[in-house]
């Protein structure tokens, strides 16, 4: 997926407004069992935006209501400004999906394929098609038929058939599904040029935590259809200081039980308890003023600290402890 | 919607299996006339002369006792005559095979096209479902609702390229082995008033395959109806296959009881007012036509339904 920038002159939008993606109130109720609950989310443009949640999380559901394959229960998703349930046809306009696995018609060859899907959007040109193939790199095997096509040239097939009409969201469920190594690099790149420089929202999930991390700018956190948490991956550095959830502090004490003591009784939010690789470490989240004072009481309690240290939480961290430590599944499916 | 059904096209005619069918039917038309062709009935060396003989003694018997006759018989008298000078004059021995003739036999052939436009027609909206392709198809800038206009629209050319097909290879097949002439030739059948009716050869072809035609239309729409339904292609066929003939067969079957007449199937069939009479005693082609059209209607509501309102989770 080797990036020409000049491949992808993306139109101004018709709206102006920086909200590609308005999801309000989103439920979904099947049988008595609610999926997706109240779900409330903006997605700007310009920013690859991730959904994470173990498995059965309402992940794909969420998606499925986005596209409009699925009908809401309740609330609304609104794409560039329309409404989805209301406008579908407008509304998809501006919308790129591949939802779970690219299917395609196997009978047909790729080029077939993107033919079939170019004649249903309107202004998709031959050379458009042509550009679309360059850019996810398909070029060799583009006129073969997709029966003969590995899952990640399938992935690759998909991807081109979202961009073909130059949209301004791409919603792509669990992307790097069946691509290797170096494709996922390619992919990642690749997102990352659309939002950045064609100011595309980027609308991604993935069962890979540690490929959420590299990928988007910001992580929407879901388990058992409900939003837990949005948290910006600012540059990459982990934890920001606007993230709700503060870093851990580390102590390195002589007395293990009483720093925990101690601490806990100034700072009732800080959560204190033993921890580190080894004994004699007590962690705790401590908002970064307040240290001088943990330091503080602690020697006036005689406890000794021969070491303090600040540790950002990975994401998966953070994510077991957000959900409860539920199982997840860290590996691509089969 | 031309591109959208350009795309139907696209699928159901750069499949192999579309392309086996046709060719099977082509199987079937190419034995009947090869199986025809083997067994020729004998020739008669002065057939015209005791054609020549008959049609003497039957105006005879309408000169002598044509006052008498019951109107019916008289006409059925006449006509034989005008059938056997027609015969004499165009040098057709009665009885002898020709394209024309052929094509009207291996219109029988229809049924086996049938079940074919039930097998495209049952799989069309089934298959996308069954391949996941459907969240593609429903994730492009176009409503639902054009998207099944489409593939109604092509499953319907399907059929109609079938029955065409059929047609033409008959009278290929039966130009070639047994000449093409014999367009003219008439064809005597009794109507529906029991009486005996005569038109020409390919005049009563077309008027079959029209018949064919409005059948044609009711099964795909049944088959296209069922294929909304169900996510799996096999089911959905095997289905459409089976309603088709389980309908027909209890048609045929309880035809003696009244309510058979509200039935699709019984109505399906328009060829039974000019040949051989209602299947239940008291139907009308117009009650035929309307019940068709309420049929047709009801059932292209219920696919609309069933594909517009559903939630895809494929
Ligand atoms: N058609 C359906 N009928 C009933 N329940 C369903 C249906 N589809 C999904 N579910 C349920 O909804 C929940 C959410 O499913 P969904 O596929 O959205 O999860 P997900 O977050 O995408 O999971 P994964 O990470 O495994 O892809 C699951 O508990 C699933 O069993
Ligand atoms: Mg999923």
């Amino acid at each position: 997926m080797s990036i020409t920038t000049a491949d992808q002159e993306q139109q101004t939008p018709v709206s102006t407004s920086p909200i590609a993606v308005q999801i309000r109130h989103l439920t979904k109720v099947m049988g008595r069992k609610t999926i997706v609950d109240q779900l409330s989310l903006d997605i700007p443009r310009g920013e690859v935006f991730g959904f994470l949640g173990p498995n059965g999380a309402g992940k794909t559901t969420t998606i499925r209501m986005m596209v409009g394959l699925t009908s809401p229960t309740k609330g609304e998703v609104l794409i560039a400004g329309i409404d989805v349930s209301t406008h579908f046809a407008e509304a998809m306009l501006h919308v790129g999906a591949i939802v779970e696995n690219p299917e395609m018609y196997k009978y047909l060859t790729g080029y077939q394929n993107l033919r079939h899907f170019a004649r249903m959007s309107p202004g998709v040109t031959n050379e458009r098609i042509d550009q679309v193939v360059r850019l996810v790199g398909l070029e060799q095997r583009i006129q073969e038929k997709v029966r003969t096509y590995s899952l990640g040239m399938r992935q690759r097939l998909g991807l081109a058939q979202a961009l073909l009409r130059k949209p301004d969201v791409l919603i792509l469920d669990e992307p790097t599904n069946g691509l290797d190594p170096a494709g996922i690099r390619e992919l990642r790149d690749h997102l990352r040029t659309l939002a950045r420089e064609e100011g595309l929202a980027v609308v991604v999930s993935s069962h890979l935590l540690s490929e959420m991390e590299l990928m988007c700018d910001r992580v929407a956190i879901i388990q058992a259809g409900k939003l837990v948490d949005v948290r910006a991956l600012g540059d990459r550095a982990g934890v920001d200081e606007q993230s709700e959830t503060s870093p851990w502090t580390v102590f390195e004490v002589n007395d293990v039980p009483a720093a925990v003591r101690v601490l806990v009784a100034h700072f009732p939010d800080c959560k204190a308890k033993p921890g580190g690789a080894a004994d004699g470490f007590v962690e705790a989240t401590l908002a970064r003023s307040d240290i001088p004072q943990a330091v503080a009481h602690l020697t006036a309690e005689h406890v000794a600290i021969f070491g303090i240290r600040s540790v950002t939480r990975s994401l998966e961290e953070t994510f077991l402890e957000l959900t409860g430590g539920g199982p997840i599944v860290s590996s691509p499916r089969q | 919607m031309y591109p959208l059904l350009a795309n139907e096209n696209l699928k159901i005619y750069s499949r192999v299996r579309t392309w086996v069918l046709a060719a099977l039917v082509l199987v079937a038309i190419g034995l009947t006339g090869w199986v025809l062709a083997a067994h020729p009935s004998p020739v008669s060396a002065n057939w015209k002369a005791s054609l020549q003989t008959t049609d003497a003694s039957l105006k005879k018997e309408i000169a002598e006792d044509g006052a008498h006759m019951p109107r019916d018989v008289l006409e059925q008298l006449k006509s034989q005559i005008a059938v056997n000078q027609y015969y004499i004059a165009h040098n057709l021995e009665p009885g002898r095979e020709t394209g024309w003739a052929f094509a009207r036999t291996a219109e029988n052939i229809v049924s086996v096209s049938t079940v074919f436009i039930l097998v495209i027609a049952g799989d069309i909206v089934a298959s996308e479902f069954a391949g996941g392709t459907i969240k593609m198809l429903l994730t492009q800038p176009v409503s639902r609702t054009r998207i099944l206009f489409a593939k109604y629209g092509a499953a319907l050319l399907f059929g109609l390229f079938l029955l065409a097909f059929t047609l033409a290879i008959s009278l290929l097949i039966g130009g070639v082995l047994f000449g093409f002439h014999g367009a003219n030739a008439p064809v005597i059948y009794v109507n529906d008033h029991a009486t005996l009716e005569r038109i020409p050869s390919f005049l009563y072809l077309l008027v079959q395959y029209g018949f064919d035609l409005v059948t044609m239309v009711m099964t795909v729409t049944i088959a296209f109806m069922i294929s909304t339904i169900f996510r799996s292609s096999a089911i959905a066929i095997t289905i459409s296959v089976l309603v088709v003939f389980v309908g027909n067969t209890l048609v045929a079957a309880l035809s003696r009881y009244h309510f058979v007449k509200y039935i699709l199937f019984t109505n399906m069939n328009l060829s039974q007012y000019m040949q051989n009479g209602p299947i239940v005693k008291g139907m009308t082609l117009e009650f035929s036509v309307f019940m068709l059209v309420a049929y047709f209607v009801v059932l292209n509501f219920l696919s609309w339904l069933f594909f517009v309102k559903r939630d895809v989770a494929v």
